[in-house]
């Protein structure tokens, strides 16, 4: 390579690199592209801001039982343990080192699938979805794009 | 005719929600597992404003690099030599000018920072350190071939650097009032060595003239020694003297979570630790800031931490001749504590567990928490705050497959006390503490907290909200277990070998009660 890091050179010193060293520096850097955490976070954020929306709306309306939904009920599904358990495992794999992200790819794609399926069972999941005070969630939808592009991203 | 009319018990905020609105929110209700509100005329769960801030404010950040490259005035003396050498050839003794240079600024500037604060050229000394960063320059010059003088040039420049760095902190310090007529100027500049903030520094009230007791063996821990002073105004507490460096004696859990042995601030990491009690609502840690006293030893004031004393006794101590730990008898056999004690037991121990993951504390091990049990009444106090913070802790689900040396029971805790729930929902980190963290810890550390801070949060708005403890005696798992607390505390493990347990109780307390026929 020429001067300082393989990473920061043009895309013709990377492909120098993997046709003269077999080594791509892209791939040698721990991090290809776009951090996984990243992407779903985004998606989180969104679906968040609109159930905070959701949640204005419910106590706007005076109601205890709404205030109680508002307080108790609308992230619960985005947050909780295995909220948490998929976030290590997403940022597990945006630090591991090259020899490790196989590994920590797999861990991804299980953390996904126990989230996504606890998501698509989830009758408040649903229920969110179609509330009935006008306000947009797309909470499946929103997360399912979110997950299409993690799992490419690790593949 | 809607449910509403049907039920005229109801609440007439009702008659805002149409029909479909109503059976959506009896639907959501019976998923979320929680009741109607609207039958038994109860008012909704309060969620308490945040604590304000701390007065007067800290700086808006922590200037790290003052810390490991500050030298002492004798220190500065030691690299650049004491006395004349002999010289080679005329078997003279004699010194070059350049070095004669350097020992006048060093020895000006420590006669300039002898001065008390409040009557301190800061000017001066801000002049004089740079006269002392040239001298060194060109002492560097004339000896450039002789590495050993090169190195010691280049450590006078950078502590000269490192003062000024430190000399400019404690111009921009917004509490710079509180302590100017109470220290040096040299001790203020070790005070930003040392990364503190005047706002937490108490030298009025906690010196060496208003000690009216002292006891100088009071306790060590494995990395401090402490005393215990009454001061005149009837506060007794506990003095730490506050090390600028903990290298070579840091504990193996304190560097694994990256806390800098060069610039540990310990007693930063217990103001901060302090600052998250603090917003949970539960006096679960001491009250600390920062005091004076001097080092039975060396004879010299030094600046440390104080604390106020923790009622109670810790629940394991050191066999004094094996040095083996065990655990104690918290009651007398056959005297359990109340069914009120117990429950302010789990209440707060459980609340130290939140504590703990949000600061990431690695260290709560029994020697680490005191308990006091005096009738109904119970004080845990969770005690020696120096390690956590780390910058490498992202995540408060951690447990000892991670982290070997940590001692705080593993995973997150899987109750939370109902006033501890709402104070977490109700704060938000950017609001409540990242202005007290910035001047007490790096930019990392920082950036760490909010990680374990917002995934605490993200935890404890997911539980369900049958683990959200109102009632610590009343509180009954989930059908169909319908667990006490305690038995459902016992049941979540000691965490011995696993990445999950019932915190403290669960770890330090559930046997006991077992053996006592009280679980």
């Amino acid at each position: 390579m020429v001067g300082g890091s393989p990473v920061a050179g043009s895309e013709d010193q990377r492909q120098w690199c993997i046709r003269v060293l077999n080594l791509d520096p892209a791939g040698a850097s721990g991090n290809r592209g776009e951090p996984i955490l990243g992407v779903w976070r985004d998606a989180k954020e969104a679906v968040d801001a609109r159930l905070e929306a959701l949640g204005r709306t419910l106590r706007g309306l005076g109601d205890p039982d709404l205030d109680q939904i508002a307080q108790y009920g609308l992230f619960g599904l985005t947050g909780g343990g295995q909220t948490v358990a998929l976030m290590a495992a997403l940022q597990d794999y945006d630090r591991a080192a090259p020899a490790d992200r196989a590994a920590a790819a797999a861990a991804v794609g299980k953390a996904v699938g126990a989230y996504r399926a606890m998501l698509h069972s989830s009758p408040l999941a649903e229920a969110l979805d179609d509330n009935p005070f006008g306000v947009e969630i797309g909470l499946l939808d929103t997360m399912d794009v979110a997950f299409r592009q993690i799992i490419t991203a690790i593949r | 005719m809607s449910d509403v009319q049907e039920k005229p018990k109801r609440k007439r905020g009702g008659s805002l929600v149409s029909r479909v609105q109503r059976s959506w929110s009896d639907s959501v209700l019976s998923m979320i597992g929680r009741s109607s509100l609207l039958e038994s005329g109860e008012e909704p769960p309060v969620v308490l404003a945040p604590p304000p801030p701390p007065t007067p404010q800290r700086p808006p950040q922590l200037v790290q690099e003052v810390s490991a490259r500050m030298l002492t005035f004798d220190e500065l003396a030691d690299k650049i030599g004491h006395r004349p050498h002999k010289d080679r050839l005329g078997g003279h003794w004699k010194r070059s000018t350049e070095y004669k240079a350097v020992r006048a600024e060093i020895t000006a500037v420590n006669t300039l920072s002898a001065a008390s604060l409040v009557d301190g050229d800061l000017d001066g000394l801000d002049g004089q350190l740079d006269a002392l960063i040239a001298a060194a320059g060109r002492y560097r010059a004339q000896h450039k071939k002789n590495n050993d003088k090169t190195g010691a040039a280049d450590d006078v420049v950078a502590s000269a650097q490192a003062q000024k760095l430190a000399l400019a902190a404690v111009r921009a310090d917004p509490a710079f009032d509180q302590v100017k007529h109470h220290i040096t100027l040299k001790q203020a500049i070790e005070c930003k060595q040392r990364g503190m903030a005047f706002a937490d520094c108490r030298f009025d009230l906690y010196n060496d003239t208003n000690a009216e007791e002292v006891d100088d063996a009071f306790g060590s821990g494995m990395a401090n020694s402490v005393a215990k002073i009454e001061y005149a105004n009837g506060d007794t507490l506990v003095f730490k003297g506050e090390r600028v460096s903990d290298e070579g004696v840091q504990l193996s859990a304190a560097s694994a979570i990256g806390i800098d042995a060069k610039a540990p601030h310990n007693g930063n990491r217990n103001i901060a630790t302090l600052a998250v009690a603090e917003l949970l609502g539960q006096p679960i840690v001491p009250k600390v800031c920062y005091g004076m006293h001097t080092n039975p030893t060396t004879g010299e004031q030094e600046i440390g931490l104080l604390m106020t004393m923790a009622p109670g006794k810790t629940i394991t101590t050191t066999d004094p001749v094996t040095g083996v730990k065990k655990r104690r008898e918290m009651w007398p056999p056959g005297n359990p504590p109340s069914a009120t004690a117990q429950a302010k037991l789990m209440e707060q121990l459980t609340s130290l567990d939140w504590s703990d993951v949000i600061t990431g504390q690695m260290d709560r091990h029994g020697g680490n928490y005191m308990v006091d049990i005096n009738g109904d009444e119970v004080t845990v106090t969770g005690i020696d705050n120096d390690v956590c913070f780390g910058a490498q802790q992202t995540d408060p689900n951690a447990n000892k497959g991670q982290y070997f040396s940590r001692t705080t029971p593993p995973g997150m805790p899987p109750l939370i006390d109902k006033k501890v729930y709402d104070r977490i929902i109700a704060s938000d980190f950017d609001r409540d503490l990242r202005p007290k963290l910035a001047a007490l810890m790096t930019a990392a550390e920082v950036t760490a907290a909010e990680s374990r801070f917002n995934l605490s949060k993200m935890h404890a708005a997911g539980l369900h909200p049958e683990y959200v403890v109102a009632d610590w005696t009343a509180w009954r798992s989930p059908a169909p277990a319908q667990l006490t607390a305690k038995a459902f505390l016992k049941a979540a493990g000691t965490g011995v070998g696993s990445d999950k347990s019932g915190g403290l109780f669960g770890r330090d307390f559930a046997a006991a009660f077992e053996r006592e026929g009280i679980l």
